[in-house]
């Protein structure tokens, strides 16, 4: 059993038996076969010494069961990582930074608690996945829609407050939260915004409550267990379009991204994100291709049309463009779209578990001249690794900013392809730093180097979380290491 | 001589004990029903364009049915070890989502129409 750093066997042990006592013997998973499932299934440090392994993976059924494991890994001092439903794929999976952690995995806290059809949203547990949420809004022939990542599998709350991206209505997921139920470190149970008033009708409906609005301290954080999120749900559309831009030439994403920013901003498209059609296919460098923009329009007759007929309009401007779309009116069948079509229109899928890569997602203005800089200067770090990069889907899940991912392959038995993997994407975080640029979001193994890139005034930033995190958890038990914000008793060392 | 009475209880008890094992048998058949519905229809289920059952039609090509449901070699042991770890467009189950026993049911199900060992 691997042990935590400065933590005895016989503490160790104490804790997992009053851990098997707070949530039921059968929840504690200790052996190497268990421990298997809470490993980082696409981790570049696999096969290494530095790759981190749990010592015990323990499954509460119930807030009050947190708040008994909280207290109990105080009393002790023993490392926590939370999951919910442990597919966080590409950014670290199930898997703790600090090997000999134990890992509080919340996936039968699934309920659904209320899925309100009036006011558009949805409470749920973090165990609940989108196919979840989907299903039960299907079952009951509830007239909303979600919005979920390419794959299903994901916890509507880990994959809000993580800050993860759709391609729908609702594909800026963090945006459309409202309302937190959180365990604090010490145990205490909060609720934020209007959940902070003692039956309050509108947790769900009005974000900011009264005084400092905190939500944001539980998002890409350790200084909390979020146990149950509001998130927004949208009407179901009577029409939907999925439609399809596609431009012939590579260079072409200059003026597809600086048409598509005021379209964005005027709320005319309210999702996006853009192809390169050769995604996940080799490259030839002297034929790259086009780009296809895969957009929805969701509403009513006739304005949905029109809507359309002015983004082609706009678009237009781009010589060889070509257009494409197909019109579905409520009641929907999903049999009959085709999978962008289930994507646009937010039916969770099965998609994202055939590769295996890590991401390195630089923050861009949103100009065709900040893509074209980023896909070029990526291109030739790619190469001194012996690899190409021309450019994936772009997230424009805002109107202000583009979300630019790069995949770096990882393996699982090869080391080399591993090595080389740790150190492009160290690479290509230090030009997302000098570029100015930051990453979106990152696997467990490079958060440290993340986090160093927001580095204004000597790091500011960081010794604010640092400060929350000492008062908040003085015992640094809770996620040590996430996202870059160490307790203090690791701070100056690494796991 | 007297009549002896034989309680239908008494009856029961050899009927119930012959039948018991195909008794459980049904029983775990039905659980591993359940089981499959709930954690594995949405991709290897039939219609609404099923992601899993349309990469299966395309991967077999008619040589073994695409629906898992209708598979008659899947072995439970098998199974059972393919639940556990990741598989290129398939996480990883792990025992807070499919208990053991539940992993057991559905072996059962999957594996009902195998052919009967010799």
């Amino acid at each position: 059993m691997a042990l935590p750093a400065g933590l005895t066997k016989r503490d160790l042990a104490s804790a997992l038996e009053e851990f098997a006592a707070a949530v039921g013997r059968q929840f504690v998973f200790t052996s190497d076969e268990h421990i298997n499932t809470y490993r980082d299934e696409f981790g570049p440090l696999r096969g290494t010494p530095k790759d981190p392994v749990p010592s015990a993976a323990i499954a509460p059924g119930s807030v009050e069961e947190v708040q008994k494991v909280v207290r109990i890994a105080n009393q002790y001092r023993v490392p926590l990582w939370v999951i919910s439903c442990g597919k966080n794929w590409g950014y670290g999976g199930p898997a703790p930074r600090v090997t000999g952690s134990v890992v509080v995995d919340l996936k039968r806290m699934n309920r659904i608690l209320e899925v309100n059809e009036q006011h558009a949203y949805a409470l749920v547990e973090p165990g609940v996945s989108y196919f979840d949420l989907y299903r039960h809004i299907q079952e009951r022939k509830l007239k909303l829609w979600i919005d979920g990542p390419v794959g299903g599998w994901g916890s509507v709350v880990a994959n809000t407050v993580e800050r993860g991206v759709g391609q729908s209505i609702l594909g800026d997921f963090y945006n459309f939260q409202c309302g937190m139920e959180v365990v604090l470190p010490d145990g205490e149970l909060m609720r934020t915004g209007m959940g902070a008033v003692p039956g309050s009708p509108t947790w769900q409906q009005y974000k900011w409550g009264f005084g400092p609005h905190v939500d944001g301290l539980f998002s890409h954080s350790n200084i909390g267990i979020v146990t149950k999120i509001g998130t927004w749900l949208a009407p179901e559309p009577p029409v939907f379009l999925s439609c399809q831009v596609s431009v012939p030439r590579f260079e072409d994403i200059v003026p597809l991204i600086d048409i598509t920013r005021p379209l964005r901003q005027k709320n005319l498209l309210v999702n996006s994100a853009v192809f390169p059609p050769r995604l996940g296919r080799p490259q030839d460098p002297a034929n790259l291709g086009g780009w296809y923009n895969k957009i929805g329009f969701y509403g009513e007759d006739k304005v949905v049309d029109l809507q359309w007929q002015h983004v082609q309009d706009a678009y237009a401007a781009i010589p060889g463009v070509e257009f494409k779309a197909r019109r579905f009116t409520a009641p929907y069948d999903a049999g009959e779209m085709d999978a962008f079509g289930r994507t646009l229109a937010g039916i969770p899928g099965v998609g994202g578990y055939g590769y295996r890569g890590v991401f390195c997602s630089p923050i861009l203005p949103f100009t065709g001249e900040a893509i074209w800089n980023m896909i070029h200067s990526f291109d030739r770090i790619y190469q001194e690794y012996g690899l190409r990069y021309f450019g994936e889907a772009i997230h424009i899940h805002q109107a202000r900013a583009l979300v630019a991912p790069a995949t770096v392959p990882i393996s699982l038995d090869d080391p080399k392809v591993n090595e080389t993997a740790v150190a492009l994407v160290r690479r290509l975080i230090v030009e997302s730093t000098r570029q100015g640029w930051g990453v979106y979001r990152i696997t467990t193994a490079f958060m440290d180097e993340a986090m160093a890139a927001f580095s204004f005034n000597n790091g500011a930033l960081l010794r604010f979380h640092e400060t929350l995190k000492d008062a908040l958890d003085p015992n640094g038990i809770l996620a040590p290491g996430k996202n870059g914000i160490w307790p203090s008793k690791h701070r100056g060392r690494q796991a | 001589m007297r009549p002896c009475r034989i309680s239908a209880a008494a009856l029961l008890v050899p009927i119930l004990a012959f039948n018991g094992p195909a008794l459980a048998a049904d029983a775990a058949i039905d659980q591993g029903r359940e089981v499959f519905q709930k954690w594995c229809a949405m991709c290897h289920g039939s219609g609404n364009g099923m992601g899993a059952t349309k990469i299966l039609q395309e991967k077999y090509q008619g040589a073994l049915p695409a629906l898992l449901e209708e598979r008659t070699n899947l072995e439970p042991e098998f199974i059972k070890v393919f639940i556990r770890r990741w598989n290129p467009g398939m996480p990883a189950f792990r025992r807070s989502e499919i208990s053991d026993p539940d992993a057991d049911a559905l072996a059962a199900y999957l594996a009902r129409n195998n052919p009967a060992a010799d």
